[in-house]
């Protein structure tokens, strides 16, 4: 009987404007961005990158070189894991516009990035990673711009920017100096925007 | 002349699930139960009410062994929120302008 009498119970224009500002701040909480595929993938390419500097250019035995080698592509695997859960967990209850544009953003970038791989191989006819690293880095630079748009973060548009920027700056450097430029732009557009994102998730 | 507030939306629970429905594409029962301050069996009545009024439309299917309620808002319903929002706008708008 009382749900039926709730039905009925009407209420004053202030306080519907207060239900729409309640609301508004639930859907703006819970579903705010906390940053932690960012934190993740931010960390993961970060330490790859550096990693493979140091085993490149400090002389390490046969089996750290292979350690490090097995231990970068085992943490790839298993934050493609751990993101596909994550997404799926998130998506669960609710499916917002903004998670499916972001969505469609990286998705398209990893069809885009194997196509430019496809058609620098097939066009010079060799793997050149001193061409390929600065072009893959402005296609990276893209996603983060619109992901900063999409989700009005003006941190990850910068982080962006700098990535571009910093791609730029590559095609004047060596493919291990590009290595550490690379892992740089990481820093800059995924793990100090991610952190900031995550400390800042509650507020 | 003030507008009349359309009385499918002018009631706190149905104003409060059109109004999180209105910021994602599609939400689960379990959802709108979690964020709106009420009993499973008021938003499940609150919920058939704006169904019928169409405003929203409800997906009921199975996850495993479970029923999985799920609710999306349709084009009548936006455009019934956006009116009510314009009136309660314009409201307050009086209410200042008779205040000077």
């Amino acid at each position: 009987m009382e749900t039926q009498q709730q039905n009925f119970d009407s209420f004053d224009e202030n306080q519907s404007l207060q239900v729409i500002k309640e609301m508004i701040q639930v859907s703006q909480k819970k579903l705010k961005n906390d940053g932690v595929l960012f934190i993740l993938w931010g960390w993961i390419i970060f330490y790859n990158y550096i990693s493979w500097y140091v085993i490149n250019n400090i002389v390490t035995t046969y089996q750290i070189y292979k350690g490090f080698e097995y231990f970068a592509k085992g943490i790839v695997v298993f934050a493609f894991a751990f993101s596909i859960y994550y997404i799926f967990r998130k998506s669960k209850k609710v499916t917002t516009y903004i998670g499916i544009s972001l969505r469609y953003v990286w998705i398209s970038l990893i069809v885009c990035l194997s196509l430019v791989n496809m058609i620098i191989f097939n066009t010079i006819h060799e793997f050149n990673p001193t061409l390929q690293h600065p072009i893959f880095m402005v296609l990276m630079a893209f996603a983060v711009v619109i992901t900063g748009g999409i989700l009005r973060y003006k941190l990850i548009i910068f982080g962006g920017i700098v990535f571009g920027l910093l791609a730029y700056i590559c095609i004047y450097f060596s493919v291990e100096i590009q290595m550490l430029i690379e892992a740089l732009a990481w820093l800059i557009a995924f793990i100090i925007p991610g952190h900031y994102l995550y400390a800042t998730r509650n507020s | 002349m003030f507008k009349e507030l359309d009385p499918i939306l002018h009631s706190q629970v149905r104003l409060a699930i059109m109004s999180l429905l209105m910021s994602v594409k599609s939400a689960e029962f379990s959802f709108l139960l979690e964020n709106i301050n009420t009993t499973k069996g008021n938003l499940s009545f609150q919920l058939t009410k704006l169904n019928e009024a169409e405003y929203i439309n409800i997906k009921k299917s199975f996850k495993g062994n479970y029923p999985l309620t799920t609710c999306e808002v349709t084009q009548k319903g936006i455009d019934a929120y956006e009116i009510y929002v314009k009136s309660i706008d314009e409201y307050f708008k009086e209410f200042k302008n008779n205040k000077k």
